[in-house]
């Protein structure tokens, strides 16, 4: 409950706080090519390649990476709240290397709990989405 | 929630390139079965408020996913995937669009010009709409950074700033 009321507190009911912070986090949509050949050196990758390793500077300061992927689909928009995510080797016929890739990020210590908290608010009441949430009505309709 | 899912390749081939060190904490929000364009970019909406707090949305997919054009490695004499390529980078990036002419577009998506060709199932171009959605509304438009191609595809990335 504590995260709850920081954080939409903060939001939205502290509009002067919230514009004093500092500058947004940028958004970036970005190809992953095909499963692991990007990391093999594929020649038809190169370019891609190139690409991410330059991207860096144009993305700030992140505290925290919330990232997408075209290969995860649930029924419910779905949190991964894993402190230490294994790798899930999803593709097939690779050599034997690449079953044993790793990125040992952690998971992010809070902010699954906080937006996994703030959903679970704004489907359970109405009234608040109406007022504060307009968005959340399309993902739960 | 879900504290049992791993880093798919989606995730953890880009960041191994961008962020090699591992060092900034990442978690992954799921896509929604049935692939609804409209409900990604509110999903995305939902997100925005994160840009203020220093959290990085990253959308992983792919502009161009046909399996079967990218693996054969045919050239089609038409470009099929210039033409959608064409269609995405205007809509994304150019100024001509009030925000809902822009919602619309995408919202739309499947009508562009050879869309289906391009995306037989949208899975890799649904973290766009989540991505345009997170910028918010009435957002400037995407700031294109790559516009080359893989696998003989060309191939978009954007940045909203």
């Amino acid at each position: 409950m504590f995260y709850l009321t920081t954080l939409f507190r903060g939001k939205w009911a502290s509009p002067h706080l919230y514009m004093q912070q500092n500058k947004i986090s940028p958004i970036l949509y970005l190809p992953h090519g095909g499963g692991p050949l990007p990391l093999l050196g594929d020649s038809g990758h190169r370019e891609m390649v190139t690409f991410l390793q330059n991207i860096r500077g144009k993305l700030g300061e992140p505290q925290a990476i919330l990232i997408i992927s075209a290969h995860w689909e649930a029924s419910q928009p779905t949190i991964q709240s894993a402190e230490h995510p294994e790798m899930l080797y999803d593709y097939y016929g690779f050599p034997p290397e690449t079953y044993k890739i790793t990125y040992p990020a952690s998971g992010h210590p809070l902010w699954p709990k906080r937006l996994g908290m703030s959903w679970t608010r704004l489907v359970s009441n109405p009234q608040w989405m109406e007022n504060e949430g307009l968005t959340m009505v399309f993902l739960y309709r | 929630m879900d504290g049992e899912r791993g880093f798919d390749h989606g995730v953890f081939v880009p960041l191994k390139l961008i962020f090699p060190e591992a060092d900034i904490p990442c978690f992954q929000i799921s896509l929604i079965k049935g692939l609804d364009p409209a409900q990604h970019i509110a999903l995305g909406r939902a997100l925005n408020f994160l840009r203020e707090k220093k959290v990085l949305i990253v959308g992983s997919g792919m502009s161009f996913h046909n399996m079967r054009a990218l693996m054969s490695g045919d050239i089609n004499e038409n470009r099929p995937d210039q033409v959608f390529d064409d269609w995405l980078v205007k809509t994304c990036c150019s100024e001509g669009f009030t925000p809902d002419e822009r919602d619309h577009e995408l919202i739309n998506w499947s009508q562009a010009p050879q869309a289906r060709y391009c995306h037989p199932r949208e899975e890799h171009l649904l973290p766009l709409h989540v991505c345009y959605g997170a910028a918010g509304y009435d957002s400037p438009p995407a700031e294109l950074v790559f516009n080359k191609t893989i696998m003989g595809k060309k191939v978009s990335a954007f940045l909203w700033t």
